[in-house]
C-alpha cells in the first residue's frame, strides 16, 4: 500500500539509469509487481505520474506486469504458480516449499534515448 | 529508443530504515516482536500478560501504535515498564521511521525484549518491515476460521500465530484446528499458540517460548 514510496524509488532508479547511459528521454519503464507485494498497479501508475510530472521523466510511462507468486517444491522439485489461498505444492501437496518470486517490485527494462 | 535491461528490485526508504533498526536492536541484544492483528484481537492484553510474567527477569521496551489515544501505552505502563506510544494520526500502520524515533528514547545500552504493537490492520503492516525478529499474528476465535486465507501476505510474513480469546469457544462457531490449518497452508513454518488472556490458559507456553528466544539472544550476546 505504499505506492508513493515505490513510485519515488522507481523514479530515482530510472534517473540513475538515464545518467549511466547519458540518456535524455525515457519512454517505457517495464515494472513487475508481485501479487504478494500488496502494491496496486493503478495506484502505482497514478503515483508515478505525480512524482514524474514536471521532471525529465514527464512523459515516461509504466508498463506494469503483475506477477503471481511462484513456488518451488522441495519434495517433488517442481515449480508452480501459487494459489492465493493455499501456497502448498500444486503437484504433490507438500508444505515444504519456497516462494521464489512474486513478493517484490522489480524494474526490469527501461526504454531510453 | 533503446531498451536497457535493468532487473533491479525496488528497495524503499522504509526497507533502509528497517535495516538500520535491525542493527540497533542487534547492538542492544534484544529479541524484537512486531505484533499484528485486526483491531480488537487482544494484542494489548497479551502484551500486558507478557510484561507481567517477564518484567522481573528481562528489560522490556514496548512501543504501541494507534491512530489516536495513549490508552494502550497507559495499560502497559501500569505494570511498571518502559512504554512509548506512537499516535499515527491517520497512518494505518507503523513504519520503520516511527520505531526508529522511539528507539532514540531508550537510554540503556541493553534491552532484552522489544514488543511493537502495530496498528490493528491485517493489510498494510505486512508491507512495512520495522526491523523486527518475528511478526506475531493474533487471530481471535470470533473472527472466522477462514481468516488466514483472506489475508495471505500477512500470514506469509508472520512466524508465529496466536489464536486468542479461546475462553469464548463455547459461544462461537470456531475450531482453532481449522484456523491453524488455514494458516499453515500459507506459512507452514508458523508456530502456533492458543491462549486466553482472560483465564490465563495457554499463556505459560507463550511465555516459555519467549524465554527460550531471550535465552538464545543472551547466548549470542555473550559470545560476541
Amino acid at each position: 500500500m505504499h505506492e508513493l514510496s515505490i513510485a519515488t524509488q522507481i523514479f530515482d532508479l530510472v534517473k540513475k539509469v538515464m545518467k549511466e547511459h547519458s540518456a535524455r528521454r525515457v519512454g517505457e519503464i517495464r515494472v513487475e509487481v508481485g501479487k504478494l507485494s500488496c502494491i496496486d498497479p493503478a495506484s502505482l501508475r497514478f503515483c508515478f505520474e505525480a512524482v514524474a510530472a514536471d521532471s525529465e521523466l514527464a512523459g515516461a510511462h509504466l508498463a506494469i506486469v503483475e506477477k503471481y507468486p511462484r513456488g518451488r517444491c522441495r519434495s517433488c522439485g517442481k515449480e508452480y504458480e501459487v494459489r492465493i489461498d493455499d501456497f502448498r505444492c500444486n503437484h504433490c501437496g507438500s508444505d515444504d516449499f519456497e516462494i521464489i518470486s512474486g513478493s517484490d517490485v522489480l524494474v526490469t527494462e527501461v526504454e531510453v534515448e | 529508443m533503446k531498451r536497457i535491461d535493468v532487473q533491479r528490485k525496488v528497495v524503499t526508504k522504509n526497507d533502509r530504515i528497517a535495516a538500520e533498526n535491525r542493527k540497533i536492536f542487534k547492538g542492544l541484544g534484544a529479541f524484537v516482536i512486531n505484533m499484528v492483528s485486526s483491531p480488537g484481537s487482544g494484542k494489548t492484553s497479551l502484551i500486558e500478560a507478557t510484561v507481567k510474567a517477564l518484567k522481573d527477569e528481562a528489560n522490556i521496551f514496548v512501543i504501541t501504535g494507534d491512530l489516536m489515544t495513549d490508552n494502550d501505552a497507559a495499560r502497559v505502563a501500569r505494570h511498571g515498564i518502559e512504554v512509548s506510544q506512537v499516535t499515527t494520526g491517520e497512518a494505518c500502520h507503523l513504519d520503520a521511521s516511527m520505531v526508529a524515533e522511539k528507539l532514540e528514547t531508550w537510554k540503556s545500552e541493553k534491552c532484552d525484549l522489544v514488543i511493537v504493537e502495530n496498528v490493528g490492520n491485517l493489510v498494510c503492516p505486512a508491507s512495512f518491515d520495522l526491523g523486527e525478529d518475528v511478526k506475531v499474528l493474533l487471530i481471535s476465535v470470533t473472527e472466522g476460521d477462514d481468516k488466514p486465507i483472506k489475508y495471505p501476505p500477512m500470514v506469509r510474513a508472520s512466524s508465529v500465530l496466536v489464536i486468542s480469546k479461546i475462553d469464548l469457544l463455547p459461544y462461537v462457531d470456531s475450531d482453532p484446528e481449522t484456523i491453524q490449518a488455514n494458516a499453515l497452508k500459507i506459512q507452514p513454518d508458523m508456530k502456533t499458540f492458543r491462549i486466553s488472556c482472560k483465564t490465563g490458559e495457554g499463556i505459560d507456553q507463550w511465555i516459555d517460548w519467549l524465554r527460550s528466544q531471550l535465552e538464545t539472544k543472551r547466548r549470542i550476546r555473550e559470545r560476541l
